[in-house]
């Protein structure tokens, strides 16, 4: 490697190093926040708040209201009048109000249907879902109880009636544990976000100063600069990877790392020089930090909605879809989850590496390009 | 002077930043201005000027002492002050709105002081008579040249007819014939309205306009009192000399113990020395150097700033280079018919240019001239938009790879990493260029930079950086260097050790140096001269050559001197339309020295003036320029 290039990296690195409150944040994010992302963005519900207006007052209303139980379902009062229902929803005290009707008693022991209501704060929506599938979930099975009940009364056996069972295997996550997935859906995103800020963050700085300008004059060609932004923005972030998986990920949340760590480590070097010829890209484009952080942030946050981090590109309207094949999250996501959760080797994952190839090399070209032009204009 | 000071300042402090960092900005600093004066605060970047000002117009407070302006207490009534004063912040136009027009940006002033309408229209229609500025009011402020923007900041400033106004460098970077308008206005003002004037300026050249001046360096003001009254603390002679040849007469000059300190003005060296001048001229030619001319001259005021700041003689620095030969024009820079436009606008006007190898020359043009889009163009960084650039026999843009090697440019912003020590700066630096630091660690000490070499460079003070910078841009030996107002914000003293540098990388190592700036006193140190308005090189001569070819066009300068000044004006304009006064002395332009002379001194006497007195005086270059730029226009109109 030429000179200039190995002595521009070694600038990066001293700058780096210099920075402690850089450092500081960039080990916090890749520890502590990959941590408490792993905990705090859980998928199932817990200790909902729940009030129960119990006009039935049975043996049969009891039994099925001590379905309701922690940890998904906290009760939190009984309610005494209809009024009531309303003030518990809107002061945000109870999330969920389940009403017995006075007959269900009776409608469980004829032969109507018993029903009963639930009303839900559907606010937050996602939470409110799972919530609601949990509630149809026990009421199913407190159906099947009630049947099992009477066909016993009656002499007759469940199992002489047909039925579905069916018997879920979740591979790859066998405890569909969500700190897995949170956790390292976070060390993906902060590696993607690092890249990106830190390297389109560095040259804005270096325009503003002129350092940029002052690089120009001397042999240093533009796309060495660039490269020297990028081989140490790549070595930093994969270091920190490291940290992320073996101080965070294994220890803590006993992430599995089925697929081989010298092509993760591969393929995430690469998708870091996609990012970060975003970033220069961004910067080379921005005339000041302030638009640089605006357009980060425009691009920023579709980019992860695109990834199918938190809905499958299948769930998504076409056109979003369609979209979504041009955000390198997209593949990286696919890609991580891939070789580290499902082992996957190179075979299978390498549509994902041309993606993130692709998407690198058609940023620097542009970068290159709009820099030139940018002497000319 | 009037019995009660309009302006007071007693003992004022005023520090920035705490513990290592402290920065001591206004040290002690008393000073009183009378009623109908100007006083101006004269000093380089970082003295503390501005932070003086801010101090009377209530916008900064000082840590210690008292001010009083209009007899109201500044420190514990700021806004009684502010009702009272007209105040100017620093920067081309910084109290406008760039989006709005000349006349919103005017009327919003109106608004802001809550001017009854009669008065307001008296005194626009008076301020837009005297600032020319009355075509342009739908013009909106980002769209004015620099000049016109200060001119309607001071409008603006103006426009509620205080009764004193505090300025804040209003005259850096505007273009001379502005900043003689700009004179004129405050020159008016305080005759007809007896309004009291207090400015900062870095130009030395500008304190003659004042009344009385303070020179103030690192937070203290070290001389106080009328122009001439300080001049005259100057100790020790001043004189020229020409000789040839002009290096070897240096470094003889600086071997004989008489002379306390030589500078060298292109082809003229100054000296300050003791004795008999004869003596240092026979000691000259006895070394085989050939004295063509050496005549003694009067200090000017940057001389007695450089003796207060320090009274030691100092030995010049010299920067030798093993420069190695390479292919190489006799002229590095040249440049045909190139063009730079933005847009509609045209920075760079078909520009013809070729510099000598050797050769410092300087492109001088007031801010938005085109100096830095030419520089610009010449090290590679921006595209010409016409025209052919080459730089060491290579054509830049294309060839510019090739170029870099040859090409050392030091930027008008400091451009090195501040967040990087000297040496690992310069360790990137000769990474870069491919150079071992054998090449050039002996430049280190001359330069002064041994001391600082472990220190961040963004905590070095402003001089250092500066020769860092240089050594940065130089260490290559490169063919040309290219300066972009190298020394903006650079103190005397500095900017003083900064031009022998580069007189001795030109001269030494024969280096091309081509420098631009506007400050016009520091042009004289270049061989030759560029003098750029509007994007167009409208002259390019020694200094010397221009400013004879303007006295051959437009006459020589006469001083006039007389008692009572005004009367004397007026006496002269019944026979010079043109004499004009220039703070406490009248100028006037004439193609036949003797006999106007003469007729001066007659309507002086006639019109019984006390101590009627002419003298021929050398042009400034202030003087040129403005003639050459009326000249230009008056052939391009």
């Amino acid at each position: 490697m030429p000179r200039r290039i190995l002595g521009l990296i070694r600038k990066e690195f001293l700058q780096i190093l210099r920075d402690r409150a850089l450092i500081f944040i960039l080990i916090w994010a890749f520890t502590v926040a990959v941590y408490t992302s792993g905990h705090g963005r859980a998928m199932e519900v817990t200790n909902v708040p729940t009030a129960v207006y119990d006009l039935s007052r049975s043996p049969a209303s009891r039994e099925f209201l001590s379905h309701l139980q922690l940890p998904y379902f906290k009760t939190v009062a009984y309610l005494e009048s209809e009024r009531e229902i309303t003030n518990w929803l809107d002061s945000g005290k109870a999330s969920i109000v389940v009403v017995i009707p006075p007959d269900f008693q009776r409608r469980v022991d004829g032969t109507g249907t018993a029903e009963i209501q639930v009303i839900i704060d559907g606010a937050f929506a996602s939470s409110a879902t799972i919530a609601v599938a949990y509630i149809a979930a026990i009421s199913g099975s407190y159906s099947v109880s009630v049947l099992e009940h009477r066909a016993g009364a009656a002499g007759l056996s469940l199992s002489s009636v047909p039925q579905v069972d069916e018997r879920v295997r979740v591979k790859f996550n066998p405890n569909m544990s969500s700190t897995w997935f949170s956790g390292l859906l976070e060390l993906l995103n902060m590696l993607t976000m690092v890249s990106l800020l830190l390297t389109a963050a560095d040259l804005v700085r270096e325009k503003e100063h002129n350092t940029l300008e002052q690089l120009l004059v001397t042999p240093a060609r533009p796309l060495e600069i660039f490269i020297a932004k990028i081989i140490p923005t790549i070595i930093v972030v994969l270091g920190l990877s490291t940290l992320s998986f073996f101080l965070v990920l294994k220890p803590a949340f006993h992430l599995p790392i089925r697929g081989s760590l010298f092509l993760f480590y591969s393929v995430a070097a690469l998708h870091v020089f996609a990012m970060t010829s975003m970033g220069i890209a961004i910067a080379v484009v921005a005339r000041n930090l302030a638009q640089a952080m605006m357009i980060m942030i425009l691009i920023l946050q579709p980019m992860l909605f695109l990834s199918g981090a938190w809905n499958p590109p299948e769930a998504m309207i076409p056109w979003m879809r369609a979209l979504s094949y041009i955000s390198p999250m997209r593949y990286f996501i696919d890609f991580g989850y891939g070789v580290i959760l499902k082992g996957s080797n190179f075979a299978v994952v390498v549509w994902d590496i041309v993606g993130i190839l692709l998407f690198g090399i058609t940023l620097m070209s542009f970068s290159l390009w709009w820099f030139r032009r940018s002497l000319a204009h | 002077m009037n019995a009660q000071p309009v302006i007071e300042a007693r003992s004022l402090y005023r520090s920035y930043g705490r513990w290592r960092k402290k920065v001591n900005a206004v040290r002690n600093i008393s000073f009183e201005v009378g009623r109908g004066e100007i006083f101006g605060l004269i000093g380089p970047d970082g003295a503390g000027k501005t932070s003086v000002i801010q101090i009377l117009a209530g916008v900064l407070r000082a840590q210690r002492g008292v001010a009083f302006v209009g007899g109201s207490d500044v420190l514990s009534h700021p806004e009684a002050v502010k009702t009272l004063i007209g105040y100017m912040p620093q920067g081309l136009g910084a109290n406008l709105y760039e989006s709005l027009t000349v006349e919103e940006n005017i009327e919003f002033f109106r608004d802001l002081r809550k001017l009854p309408d009669e008065a307001f229209q008296k005194n626009r229609a008076e301020l837009l008579k005297m600032t020319r500025l009355g075509p342009f009011l739908q013009r909106r402020a980002k769209n004015l040249s620099g000049g016109m923007r200060q001119k309607l900041a001071l409008i603006c400033t103006l426009i509620h007819l205080p009764n004193v106004i505090l300025l804040d460098e209003p005259t850096t970077g505007v273009d001379p014939i502005s900043r003689q308008d700009f004179w004129e206005i405050i020159r008016r003002i305080v005759e007809e309205r007896q309004v009291t004037v207090l400015l900062s300026t870095s130009y030395m050249d500008e304190a003659e306009r004042c009344h009385r001046i303070a020179l103030i360096h690192a937070g203290e003001i070290i001389a106080q009192g009328t122009p001439e009254s300080i001049v005259g603390q100057a100790s020790g002679q001043y004189a020229t000399i020409r000789a040839d040849p002009q290096p070897a007469a240096l470094n003889a000059l600086r071997g004989i113990k008489e002379v306390l300190s030589t500078q060298v003005f292109g082809e003229e060296i100054h000296i300050r020395y003791e004795g008999n001048l004869e003596e240092i001229e026979k000691e000259l030619m006895r070394q085989a150097t050939f004295v063509r001319q050496s005549s003694p001259q009067a200090p000017t005021l940057e001389d007695v700033f450089l003796q207060l700041v320090s009274d030691t003689a100092r030995r010049s620095p010299s920067l030798h280079f093993a420069t190695a030969h390479r292919r190489d024009s006799d002229f590095p820079i040249e440049c045909r018919g190139v063009v730079r436009s933005f847009g509609d606008f045209v920075a760079v006007d078909n520009i013809d240019l070729r510099v000598r190898r050797g050769e410092i020359f300087g492109l001088l043009g007031p801010n938005g001239a085109g100096k830095t889009t030419l520089i610009k163009m010449m090290c590679g960084l921006l595209e010409p938009s016409a025209g052919t650039i080459l730089v060491a026999g290579f054509e830049v843009p294309k060839d510019k790879d090739r170029a870099t090697a040859q090409i050392g440019y030091m930027s008008q912003h400091f451009s090195l990493y501040r967040d990087l020590t000297v040496r690992q700066n310069l360790r990137l630096y000769s990474d870069l260029y491919d150079v071992e630091s054998a090449k050039f660690s002996h430049l280190i000490d001359p330069l002064g930079l041994r001391e600082f070499e472990s220190r961040l460079a963004g905590d070095l003070p402003v001089g250092v950086r500066q020769r860092l910078s240089l050594l940065c841009a130089v260490l290559h030996a490169p063919a040309v260097l290219f300066l972009d107002e190298p020394t903006s914000g650079v103190d005397p003293q500095a900017r003083r050790t900064f031009w022998e540098l580069i007189y001795s990388l030109s001269r030494e190592s024969g280096i091309t140096v081509l420098v631009s700036t506007h400050y016009m006193d520091e042009a004289n140190h270049c061989d030759r001269l560029g003098l750029m308005d509007q994007g167009r090189l409208i002259a390019a001569a020694s200094p010397s050559a221009l400013k004879s070819e303007s006295e051959r066009r437009s006459g020589r300068l006469l001083a006039i001197y007389g008692s009572p000044l005004r009367m004397a004006l007026d006496a002269l304009h019944t026979g010079f339309p043109s004499a004009t006064l220039y703070g406490d002395v009248i100028h006037l332009r004439t193609l036949d020295p003797q006999f106007d002379e003469q007729k001066v001194l007659a309507l002086l006497n006639r019109a019984g003036i006390r101590e009627p007195r002419v003298h021929r005086v050398p042009l400034s270059m202030d003087d040129t320029f403005i003639d050459f730029i009326q000249t230009a226009g008056a052939s391009h109109a």
